[in-house]
């Protein structure tokens, strides 16, 4: 019975959804999407609620079992919870700029967050240097094409390897050597990324909107076997 | 450790075998040089960086001309502080161009709650210069969990999904709302992100509210963005840093991109001269093998 709602529920949202996006104009049931978009929208907002509570599960149990890593599980709860209390305190008290409650959000948004999530990102121009020195390696005609492509690219989009063929531009109304100002780094670059690299992209967008198109079938009619049903 | 001599590694094994150490160090010292020592930056323009400001420009000429009713700018910040290097000249390049055209606009997110709140920030900023007010030249909605089909409601009634903007306002309390009927009142929307957060946009709200869409993506999306500014779909983009700088260029402003690209522009450098290095260790020690194969024969 359960089972029947849910695939009655999935295949009737579904068709609404790609009667209402394929019918042109206004039609009866246009009316019901924005309801329906509201709804969703709290849909949205309680997961962010369960990603709450999954965290304190999760992590809570590691804190109060004493599990290994269990610090690192208090450090995350106190925090999320820090963080939260600040932020409300700070949005519900209509609180003035340089009022304490300001400072201590500043303090941990401007001094830690922002910081914190720079500086993990940052670290992959190290590993990518480094990984781009060890493996790129010209072993065949392949990987010299690449590595070759990959040096204009890089040279294409910073100034000092705009620079080296940039005199080139001078030609740009010449008759008869036109065409050299079309050899400069900067729109050799522009070519390879807008063509060869657009005809790679598009290949990879059809081909996982035929994947997804099959995946959103299946789901539609209730053939996938997800781990909902698989626990029935 | 048993009384051998070390043996002494070859010159082209030493060019292939560099200490990663060295190689972070050397990212390192060119990334922070121009920190001391600025370096100056003038580069091409980029064509899809030129067809996004030509954008902003048009919108503004026709709102001086008051060539229809007036067309507004949504920013789509759907960004946080780990790719601020990178969106966040993108977004201050693009406000500064609104403001100085006296194009209004709106921020919002649907994808991260941390990107209205910074790019609030960075319009607060650049404001002062211009002398804008809140709510009178621009707008925060501030972040609303928005994925998919949500857009088709989102186009068709903003106001039910905007109540209140980001300082707790109603939303149709604030002056510049009074001009904005819905999402049709925006002739572009300039999604800045880190990831496909932009297809959202294009895929849902487009074929309905029918504005044009640029984006500010971080250098690594931005090869997939490319498909789309050839069917039409995107107008421009600023990719990367390298983007953020061309724009700032086009303003005639030295920002943080500009700033910016000196580090990048050596650290690329370094990136040629690494794999230029381990490539010639490389060649040079088959040749080596090639020639003691031959030997032995």
């Amino acid at each position: 019975m359960r089972r029947n709602i849910i695939i009655i529920l999935t295949f009737v949202g579904g068709l609404y959804y790609f009667l209402e996006f394929v019918l042109p104009g206004e039609t009866g049931i246009s009316k019901l999407i924005v309801e329906i978009g509201k709804v969703t929208l709290a849909i949205g907002a309680c997961a962010f609620l369960l990603g709450v509570i999954n965290l304190l599960r999760l992590h809570g149990t590691r804190v109060v079992l004493r599990r290994s890593g269990w610090h690192n599980s208090a450090a995350l709860i106190v925090a999320l919870f820090v963080m939260l209390i600040v932020h409300l305190v700070r949005y519900y008290s209509h609180a003035a700029e340089g009022d304490a409650v300001w400072r201590i959000y500043n303090l941990l948004w401007d001094n830690m967050r922002v910081p914190l999530d720079s500086t993990i990102f940052s670290l992959l121009a190290f590993y990518i240097v480094s990984a781009a020195y060890r493996s790129f390696r010209i072993k065949s005609g392949e990987a010299a094409v690449m590595m070759a492509a990959a040096v204009v690219v890089m040279l294409g989009q910073i100034p000092t390897g705009q620079e080296v063929t940039l005199w080139l531009k001078g030609y740009e109304n010449d008759p008869g050597l036109w065409w050299l100002s079309r050899i400069r780094v900067d729109t050799i670059r522009e070519w390879l990324m807008q063509y060869w690299n657009g005809a790679a992209q598009r290949g990879i967008i059809f081909g996982a909107a035929i994947g997804g198109l099959a995946m959103s079938l299946r789901i539609w009619l209730s053939l996938e076997r997800g781990s909902f049903f698989d626990r029935q | 450790m048993n009384g051998e001599a070390p043996s002494r590694m070859a010159w082209y094994d030493r060019l292939q075998k560099i200490d990663p150490r060295i190689i972070y160090l050397v990212v390192f010292v060119l990334v922070s040089i121009p920190f001391f020592v600025p370096i100056p930056v003038k580069m091409e323009v980029s064509p899809v960086v030129k067809k996004l400001y030509d954008k902003v420009e048009q919108i503004a000429e026709d709102n001086k001309r008051k060539k229809g009713p007036e067309k507004f700018v949504l920013l789509a910040m759907d960004w946080s502080p780990s790719v601020k290097a990178e969106n966040q000249p993108q977004t201050a390049a693009m406000i500064e161009h609104l403001f100085r055209r006296g194009v209004r606009f709106a921020i919002m997110s649907h994808l991260l709650p941390e990107g209205p709140m910074m790019a609030e920030r960075i319009a607060e900023h650049i404001a002062k210069k211009y002398n804008k007010r809140y709510g009178v030249d621009w707008v925060n909605f501030g972040f609303r969990q928005m994925r998919f089909a949500d857009y088709m409601a989102f186009v068709r009634d903003m106001y039910a999904i905007i109540s209140k903007d980001y300082r707790g306002t109603p939303i149709r309390d604030v002056p510049m709302m009074k001009n904005i009927r819905g999402l049709r009142d925006f002739a572009l929307v300039f999604d800045v992100t880190g990831s496909g957060a932009y297809a959202d946009w294009v895929y849902y709200a487009q074929p309905e509210a029918h504005f044009d869409i640029g984006v500010g993506v971080t250098a690594i999306i931005g090869p997939s963005i490319r498909p789309l500014i050839d069917a039409g779909q995107v107008v421009g983009m600023m990719e990367g840093l390298s983007g953020a700088a061309q724009y700032e260029q086009l303003l005639n402003i030295r920002g943080q991109a500009s700033r910016g690209m000196g580090s990048q522009n050596l650290a690329h450098l370094w990136v040629i001269v690494a794999l230029i290095l381990g490539n010639i260790g490389y060649i040079a020690s088959r040749r080596r093998e090639k020639k003691l194969k031959k030997e032995l024969k």
